[in-house]
């Protein structure tokens, strides 16, 4: 192979100094997922997808979140290290129930319910995962079958189950399709990671976001809004939605991640929930808010 | 062994720290009784302090047996005492064989009297034998139990290898050192794993490399090896054949799994630990999709920090961060204990500083040599690929045992 063509030159012509670093998490790729002849190849392949722009977690196929390993395929969106910090911290505060239901809403890759009950491992975790999209819904479900096989608790050793299915959070009819598909009437816990990028900031965000992820999962606005928060708006909605019986349970927790910048206007909106509850701002890992908690009494 | 080591002990300390060494010297027929008689009370004598501390541990024993005080059968002060009455079994029974022993020699003493000669004869091989025995648990069997069980026994070892002086050769040397780490644990039936490896672009050599040996008493086989390695040899890349020296610095840790039960355990303040991430590029969250996994821990009260970017995953690094932090403040406060001890009362036991050059691999005279010890062995490239270091380590090992009995006996 011609020296200019390297795997290595090519990372960094593209990335800078953290080219070697990249190449030595391709490498390790590489040989984890191709037998030895293929190597080399599937390194300079992979190198070359890297360096045109392609975000790492799709070149690699996968992303770490918490102890899981999640698999990525473009468009469905990369989790972020900051959802796994707050994952990681509702975690903390959950683990100790013997068990719980959970609905994650606009779940992608299914990370969040996956990495909830894998941390929760004495817990037992009953778990849906609702997305627009048919693509991730159908990733999520491999994403369930792996953790599967990697024995973890989501193994259904302490009873845990985790489903997925398509649906949109603005139907009139989500609540309900939610609880018959789910099995149940209320959830203990729910998540949600929504888009929450307004058009214009998306406008200028990086080509590896752009280009490579679903800008459905990425940018907030509806109906002519231009803020970013429909969706929180529309979760409000759904929690109040009491006629046939509340989707939150008393005592349940819902927690939401947000952009930068929005830790008020989510709390406003969310304070809009008729449940009698608490509502905490957490911060992430880089000193940002990042996410609401809602804590509705008994 | 013991011979060897009280010879040297006997170079190397005054007069007065002399008299637990003793030579058996057989006695022939001729002599008089009195001078027999003398053997087994020389051989006390001699190793008097010794027996001082048999005999307080065994009299501990019976005190323990004695009272037993009607505390609850689960209260700590039951767990405690059932604890150290099932450590003082095995120097009670040994306790017990030398009083009996004892017995037999001074009962001996009649038949050497006796008008039969061969029953004086077998008197005498009798009593041959028995000072033998005597001797044997004074000068070796006592000591040995006298030593208190490593308070590191449980730990897995955390070792971290950095290429020192020398450049690429240095970083060479770290991997080969690293295989014959892996090949020495492999051959104490312990595990293995990579924790973080930093490569050069050639990747058989490495700028540093960190990883954890698991299994109990890794870190009590391992932690000889802490100090600096210098090597000796003509690198690939020399094309006149001249001999390079290099160095590479190794530091071995105790680590262990939370779940496992330790005496030493450290508890960081979370408030004293300043935890940085990879500070990401504008808005964060769903806004950036670039992989940055870096962790740096600053301890602020001690000012040690640990980096760490190894693993695609935060999660990961944090976590073996953390780790490595809790294995460097452990492995310090060890040391300041060892120094405070040292400084209380002149213990004979050997510190290790970072910057002790501990030993020698001489390739063109195909030799290691431990400094410590002064242990030289031949067939390197045996060495570097097998685990022939085992008979180094376990020399190093005698002789830290050695040093805390010579100090045991200065109580």
């Amino acid at each position: 192979m011609a020296r200019w063509s390297s795997p290595y030159r090519l990372l960094r012509l593209a990335l800078g100094s953290s080219a070697s670093q990249e190449l030595s998490w391709i490498r390790q790729a590489a040989v984890e997922q191709y037998p030895p002849p293929q190597v080399d190849d599937a390194i300079t392949e992979m190198a070359k997808k890297r360096a045109s722009g392609m975000p790492l977690a799709y070149v690699i196929g996968d992303q770490p979140f918490g102890t899981l390993t999640i698999k990525c395929r473009p468009p469905t969106l990369i989790p972020r290290p900051e959802t796994e910090d707050w994952v990681l911290r509702l975690a903390k505060t959950v683990s100790s129930r013997k068990a719980f239901s959970l609905l994650d809403i606009c779940s992608g890759t299914g990370c969040i319910p996956l990495l909830l009950a894998h941390t929760c491992r004495n817990t037992q975790v009953r778990a849906l995962g609702v997305d627009l999209s048919p693509s991730a819904v159908e990733l999520a479900l491999e994403n369930q079958a792996m953790s599967l096989n990697s024995g973890g608790s989501v193994s259904g050793k302490n009873g845990s189950q985790i489903n997925f299915v398509a649906g949109d959070i603005f139907a009139a009819s989500f609540n309900d399709m939610v609880k018959r598909v789910a099995g149940c009437s209320a959830f203990d816990v729910i998540t949600c990671n929504p888009p929450y990028i307004p058009r214009t900031e998306y406008e200028t965000l990086t080509a590896s976001v752009k280009e490579y992820e679903d800008p459905a999962a990425l940018i907030g606005d509806k109906d002519g809004e231009t803020d970013g928060l429909s969706f929180f708006r529309r979760l409000v909605d759904i929690v109040n939605d009491q006629a046939r019986g509340p989707i939150l349970k008393p005592g349940g927790v819902m927690v939401v991640e947000h952009g930068q910048g929005q830790s008020d206007d989510v709390q406003t909106i969310l304070q809009e929930i008729a449940q009698p509850k608490r509502v905490e701002a957490w911060k992430d890992q880089y000193d940002r808010y990042r996410t609401v908690a809602v804590f509705t009494e008994e | 062994m013991i011979l060897a080591a009280f010879r040297k002990c006997l170079a190397t300390t005054s007069p007065a720290r002399r008299n637990f060494g003793v030579r058996f010297s057989s006695v022939s027929r001729a002599s008089s009784r009195s001078h027999e008689l003398d053997i087994a009370e020389k051989l006390e004598r001699d190793a008097s302090r010794v027996l001082n501390v048999v005999r307080r541990r065994v009299e501990e024993r019976e005190r323990l047996l004695r009272e037993d005080g009607g505390a609850a059968d689960n209260s700590p002060e039951q767990i405690q005492r059932a604890k150290t009455l099932k450590e003082l079994e095995p120097l009670h029974d040994a306790w017990s064989q030398y009083a009996a022993a004892r017995q037999s020699f001074q009962d001996s003493n009649t038949l050497l009297d006796d008008s039969d000669p061969e029953i004086r004869s077998m008197a005498l091989e009798e009593r041959a034998s028995l000072a033998e025995t005597l001797s044997e648990q004074l000068n070796h069997t006592f000591p040995s139990l006298l030593i208190p069980q490593s308070t590191t026994r449980h730990y897995s070892a955390l070792i971290e290898l950095k290429a020192g002086v020398g450049g690429d050769e240095a970083a060479l040397f770290v991997a080969d050192v690293l295989r014959m780490y892996t090949r020495l644990a492999s051959a104490q039936n312990m595990s293995v794993e990579t924790v973080s490896i930093s490569t050069l672009e050639n990747r058989n050599a490495m700028r540093e490399a960190i990883i954890e040996v698991k299994g109990d008493g890794a870190y009590d086989f391992f932690r000889w090896e802490s100090g600096v390695h210098r090597v000796q040899r003509v690198p690939a890349t020399e094309s006149q054949g001249r001999v390079h020296t290099s160095t590479i610095t190794v530091m071995v840790l105790p680590t262990s799994d939370s779940a496992q039960e330790n005496t030493m355990d450290i508890k960081i303040d979370e408030k004293d630990v300043r935890v940085e991430v990879m500070r990401s590029r504008g808005a964060g969250g769903q806004h950036v999709n670039k992989t940055e996994s870096a962790v740096r821990l600053t301890h602020i009260p001690t000012g040690i920090v640990v980096s760490m970017q190894d693993s695609r995953s935060q999660h990961s690094n944090r976590a073996k961060a953390w780790q490595i932090l809790r294995a460097r403040l452990l492995d310090r406060r060890m040391t300041e204990d060892m120094v405070k001890r040292r400084e209380s009362r002149r213990s004979i036991v050997k510190g290790a500083e970072r910057t002790d050059k501990i030993r020698t691999y001489n390739f063109p005279q195909d030799r290691v040599t431990d400094h410590r010890i002064g242990m030289t062995l031949n067939n390197l490239d045996a060495i570097m690929e097998g685990n022939h270091l085992q008979a180094v380590i376990e020399e190093l090992q005698k002789d830290h045992e050695e040093s805390l009995i010579a100090e045991l006996l200065e109580e």
